[in-house]
């Protein structure tokens, strides 16, 4: 087969899919029944089309879809003669030959393959009578399009009358445009029906010959339209014309708009080199005007390729709409004024920079534009895969006995053609889904108090630069218990992880490979490709998807997709001097240590590197040892600082170590040669503004080469590899890790003791009576230096720039000058208490190699202002001498709890849980006058403790005063019942003491 | 009979030629970009106006050292399967060129060499340094042997498919 017949075969498929496509919503609509002239108007639509198919096939001689759709239009053409009734029976054959016919058309060669017996025998009933029909389609008021004047007797002939060569030769004069492609149809029909090439009616020997068996009737073309490749223009009117809504058919080829993407992209090249050597001033060395020359000339290259492309296409009409004359314009209009402008600059030999910048701008904003344009050529209206929506879902609601009301949205959102094309599985499972677990039966729906038909919809919109497709159901939602269940029958999760799994990342198991919810195989959802094989070509197209689904109430699936996939904005990265860029979709955040924090908060888990960030375990993947760029740089082992990306593959997250951290730029993304296809950890290639190639990092495939297996939360990784589970539970402090001087020691502030922290220029701290204070706010602070009142370093000289660390929780707040704030970091270090019995310090503890000493505020404050605080600790009086058990998980608040109740005279057994404090009161001999306890704690909790001690003989008299973190209502109400005597909010100290005090003098009243 | 023409270059101390026809350009910039995780005979990428170019060292596949960067290193652009598919049609080359563009870094490239189709004879068999499947022949020159490369079978073996296969 020679080129134009391929061409002309390849027109032929794409127009009947056309032509099915428009076929398919007015079949359903036409069983929705809305009658009169509407009705007719649709079963003429469907009619044209099913016909032009015909005639089209019959053509080229594709007979296989020439008899089916024979049929088809004869059971419509009782329609139309109102011989026959529409009845869900008939849309259902009607839909069923649309399907065979667009297999058939899917692999020409070998439709005949395709079997179409069934549906033969289901039209068989609909066009019994039709021997008897003398409908004429020609006679038909519908058919009165130009094309309609060429169109002889479609179908008449029985099967084995020849052909009717005077038909034939009338078609052939009458249609002149046909006559340069009679010969090359005819080896089309070779190669496409290796039987007798009855299907050549057009050319004369055929004629000539039409003796020859023809097995089924024989038709000549009822449209030019299929054919006639100097008829674009009208072809691009609308395959069907009067169809409304898609006036804007454009038919490019797919490999030409690729060409023109790539010199769209290297455009983009040229603007970023020109705008790099710009930013270089190259200008002044020497080699600097040739760099520019060859630019300019790169883009001219272009510029004259693209327009010779663009001008090409207008002479094929291909590009017959107004994309084409705009794009063809502005090309030749603007770049016009870009050459005249880049040759005006050049002779100044650059020595004029604003005048470069001028043009500079110019380029970019062309280039911009012209990307742009360009662009949306490739884009396509999702309808092409909403449109087939209602279709689908009519049919699986019939297979699974349910009632579904279908609302989609958004069909004119547009998308890239490739990203369309990968679209349609994913959303044909996720919409299988929704109709098969999502929504219930009939009963079920009406037991549950919801209408019988269940709701599904379908939406698109554009959102923040990217489109998102959501798919709704209001069916039962998805239920994280059976989730978890099923999750651990399949080894998907263990058991140890289905606990700490809330309800949310338990549906998000539905994602995991070997994951399936389907009770048992069902036709519909179960066909052996899970969830995780659609979030997988979600991925793959750069987007990401995520559920929402509420119990009994329904399920939300989120689907994000960017435009293209061409054209993406991306940050680049340094790793060992090589340039990586790394797609924007993928970056959650950019996490900076410096040098010292870098021991502190990167720890090791079972010779894997973690990343403590806001109390979460991050797993970290090194990019030079990911790529075996280590030995490069062996010696660099001490760096400035380290850089991390916070990387995101679909909920898993993991952190990229990289050197440097360079812009973020619009990148082309460049697919790898073959030979590269097995290196996952890339996902194509760019060309960097200096003309250099870089790597385009795969965030999937690097995690996956590296080894690294989420638990499918992506969240609390660490703790499973610690096996540390009563640590987990235990709560962490949060601490600020500060230096009063550079180098000296590393001092911790619990956050819920600090109100805020201020940068301040040093020259704004006044000096009042050897005091030091700052204007802050409507009134004056009072500021102290760590070292005037404790033995630690002093600055030697005072920096410019100071911290102020504001607490909070005291009614006269005084700052804390720091010269530098590190960190916050969540931890549950133990306080050491022995080694430092320093006034103004609760003790030290060791935080990641680092001694650090923990910060007593209220001492301190006692010490800098002993008039204000010492006050307040007279007031607790009646508190002195108590003996108080305390029960305080977590090391660092027992510390300080211990040390407020001490300060007000009592003595202080401390225990770390509720266990161990019930155990010390079940002892002999023990007396306690109060117990302070916190509520939150592991083996037994603050309430049981309470409960226990209030059934109990011996302490049920006993007052118990409950400290929380968040002083919240319901706590408090339960904390009541079960026998709490008062609350506190832990690490207020004068408020402790004012509520100890009244508790102990309401136990003395009582007594 | 038809005329050939060579364009010859070294590698290793030895004399290689490919023909004319699968050349698209020879070019000194050899700043490709390293990849890593790539087959063997696969250096880096290089941009060439905006196409990427797959920068591959043949010398390991050969049994040579790796190629030394330096002021006469080249690099012989091919053109791709595309290009050549009418001249491989037509038979004026003996295989076809691979897919995707290709450059072949080499030590430095000599003449272009006019032989008849005579001239060429089969690989001697004895040639142990060269194996005798990545030859199509050799050419006696004057004062040297011309090595002609068998492209296809080479540039599969250095990008790790089997000899032979498709």
């Amino acid at each position: 087969m020679d080129l134009d017949d391929r061409e002309l075969l390849e027109e032929l498929i794409i127009e009947s899919q056309e032509h099915l496509s428009a076929i398919e919503p007015d079949l359903m609509a036409l069983e929705q029944g809305v009658g009169g002239e509407e009705t007719a108007e649709r079963v003429n639509r469907i009619f044209r089309g099913i016909h032009s198919i015909k005639g089209g096939c019959g053509f080229l001689g594709v007979e296989t879809v020439q008899n089916l759709t024979h049929q088809m239009e004869s059971a419509l053409m009782r329609v139309r003669a109102g011989k026959l009734e529409v009845t869900s029976a008939l849309v259902d054959v009607l839909l069923e030959g649309t399907d065979r016919v667009r297999e058939m058309l899917d692999d020409v060669g070998n439709s005949h393959q395709v079997d179409a017996s069934a549906v033969y025998a289901a039209l068989e009933p609909f066009v019994r009578e039709e021997a008897a029909a003398t409908d004429d389609p020609d006679a038909a008021p519908v058919l009165n399009e130009p094309e309609a004047a060429a169109e002889p007797e479609p179908v008449q002939p029985p099967p084995d009358t020849p052909p009717e060569e005077v038909a034939v030769r009338e078609v052939a004069a009458k249609t002149s445009g046909f006559i340069p492609l009679q010969k090359k149809a005819a080896p089309a029909v070779e190669e496409l029906n290796p039987v007798p090439a009855a299907g050549d009616p057009l050319s004369p020997e055929a004629g000539k010959e039409a003796g020859a068996p023809a097995p089924s009737p024989v038709e000549v073309p009822a449209s030019p339209e299929p054919l006639s490749g100097q008829d674009k223009a009208e072809a691009g009117n609308g395959p069907v014309p009067g169809r409304s809504g898609h006036s804007e058919v454009l038919r490019v080829k797919v490999d030409l708009l690729n060409q023109l993407m790539n010199l769209a992209g290297e455009l983009v090249l040229a603007r970023n080199q020109i705008v790099q050597s710009v930013e270089n001033k190259l200008a002044e060395t020497p080699g600097g005007e040739v760099l520019f020359t060859a630019t300019r000339n790169t883009v001219q290259d272009s510029l004259r390729r693209l327009r010779a492309m663009v001008t090409e296409q207008r002479q094929q009409q291909l590009l017959d709409d107004e994309a084409a004359r705009v794009l063809t314009d502005q090309v030749g209009r603007e770049f016009a004024e870009l050459q005249e402008n880049l040759l005006k600059v050049l002779p100044t030999r650059l020595s004029d920079l604003a005048g470069m910048n001028a043009t500079v701008v110019n380029i970019d904003a062309v280039t911009t534009n012209l990307q742009e344009n360009i662009m949306r050529t490739r884009l396509q209206s999702i309808d092409a895969v909403f449109g087939k929506l209602p279709r689908q879902v009519r049919q699986l609601a019939k297979q699974v006995g349910k009632t579904v009301n279908l609302e989609v949205t958004g069909n004119e959102v547009e998308l890239d053609k490739s990203i369309i094309e990968a679209l349609s599985d994913p959303l044909t499972h996720l919409i299988r889904n929704s109709l098969d677990h999502g929504l219930e039966d009939p009963a079920g729906r009406l037991a549950a108090g919801k209408p019988e038909a269940g709701r599904l919809a379908v939406r698109a919109f554009h959102e923040s630069g990217q489109v998102i497709i959501e798919i709704e159901d209001d069916g039962r939602g998805i239920n994280p218990e059976i989730i978890k269940q099923k999750a651990l029958e399949k080894g998907v999760i263990s058991e140890s992880e289905s606990l700490r799994l809330d309800s949310r990342q338990a549906q998000e198991l539905i994602f995991a490979p070997g994951f399936s919810t389907a009770e048992q195989v069902s036709d519909i959802s179960g066909r052996g490709v899970g969830m995780d094989v659609v979030r997988t070509n979600i991925e793959d197209l750069g987007g990401n998807i995520d559920l929402d689904s509420q119990l009994g109430r329904g399920t939300i699936m989120r689907l994000k997709l960017p435009l293209t996939l061409a054209i993406i904005p991306s940050l680049l990265v340094k790793m060992e001097d090589r340039r990586f860029a790394v797609p924007q979709m993928s970056l959650d955040e950019l996490v900076r240590l410096r040098h010292g924090d870098t021991k502190n908060r990167i720890e090791e888990v079972q010779g894997a590197e973690v990343l403590r960030l806001r109390g979460k375990l991050l797993p970290l993947v090194r990019l030079d040892r990911v790529l075996g760029l280590e030995s490069l740089a062996a010696a660099r082992e001490e760096k400035r600082a380290t850089h991390i990306l916070v990387l995101k593959s679909g909920n898993n997250r993991y952190g990229l170590v990289v050197d440097e951290v360079l812009d973020s730029e619009e990148i082309v993304v460049k697919q790898l040669p073959a030979a590269l296809k097995d290196a996952r950890c890339y996902a194509g290639a760019t060309i960097m503004g200096d003309g250099s190639v870089a790597m385009i990092l795969d965030v999937l495939g690097i995690a996956d080469f590296a080894g690294l297996r989420f638990i499918e939360s992506g969240s609390e990784l660490g703790a499973e590899h610690h096996g540390e589970a009563y640590i987990e539970r235990t709560e962490g402090q949060t601490l600020l890790l500060f230096n009063s001087a550079p180098g000296g020691e590393q001092f911790a502030l619990n956050l819920a003791l600090i109100s805020r922290i201020e940068e301040i220029p040093s020259t704004s701290i006044q000096q009042v009576g050897g005091k030091e204070f700052l204007k802050y706010q409507d009134g004056t602070l009072r500021l102290v230096r760590l070292h005037d009142y404790l033995p630690v370093a002093r600055p030697d000289h005072e920096p410019e720039e100071l911290y102020v660390i504001i607490p909070k929780l005291v009614r006269h707040p005084i700052g804390i000058i720091a010269y530098d704030c590190n960190d916050v970091i969540t931890t549950r270090a133990e306080i050491e208490r022995n080694d430092i019995k320093e006034t103004g310090l609760l003790g030290s503890a060791v935080l990641d190699g680092v001694m650090t000493l923990f910060l007593d505020i209220f001492s301190l404050f006692e010490m800098a202002d002993p008039e204000t605080y010492r006050q307040e600790s007279y007031q607790a009086a009646s508190v002195d001498g108590a003996r108080v058990l305390l029960a305080e998980d977590t090391s660092f608040f027992r510390a300080v709890e211990k040390k407020y109740i001490e300060s007000l005279g009592a003595t202080v057994v401390a225990t770390k849980d509720g266990q161990e404090a019930w155990n010390l009161l079940s002892q002999d001999g023990q007396h306690f006058d109060l117990v302070v306890t916190d509520l939150e704690m592991p083996l037994m909790d603050g309430l049981e403790l309470t409960r226990r001690i209030r059934a109990s003989e011996r302490w049920g008299q006993v007052p118990v005063v409950a400290l929380t973190s968040l002083g919240s209502e319901a706590n408090r109400q339960t904390g009541l019942e079960a026998g709490v005597t008062a609350y506190e909010t832990k690490l207020d100290k004068e408020k402790l003491a004012a509520t100890l005090r009244q508790v102990m003098e309401g136990v003395c009243a009582h007594a | 009979m038809r005329d050939r023409q060579f364009v010859s270059f070294q590698m290793g101390g030895h004399l290689f030629g490919v023909d004319i026809l699968v050349v698209r350009e020879i070019i000194r910039r050899v700043d490709y970009t390293p990849v890593e995780h790539a087959p063997e005979a696969v250096r880096g990428l290089l941009n060439l106006r905006g196409q990427i170019i797959t920068v591959l060292d043949l010398g390991p596949t050969l049994g040579l050292p790796p190629r030394q960067i330096n002021a006469s290193s080249r690099c012989i652009i091919l053109k791709t399967e595309e290009e050549t598919a009418p001249l491989y049609e037509a038979g004026l080359i003996p295989e076809k060129t691979p897919g995707d563009a290709v450059g072949l870094l080499v030590d430095g490239i000599s003449d272009v060499v006019d032989a008849e189709e005579g001239d060429m004879d089969a690989p001697p068999a004895n040639r142990s340094d060269v194996e005798v499947e990545f030859l199509n022949g050799v050419i006696k020159l004057q004062d040297k042997l011309l090595l002609v490369l068998h492209l296809e079978n080479l540039v599969n073996a250095g990008l790790g498919q089997a000899v032979g296969e498709a």
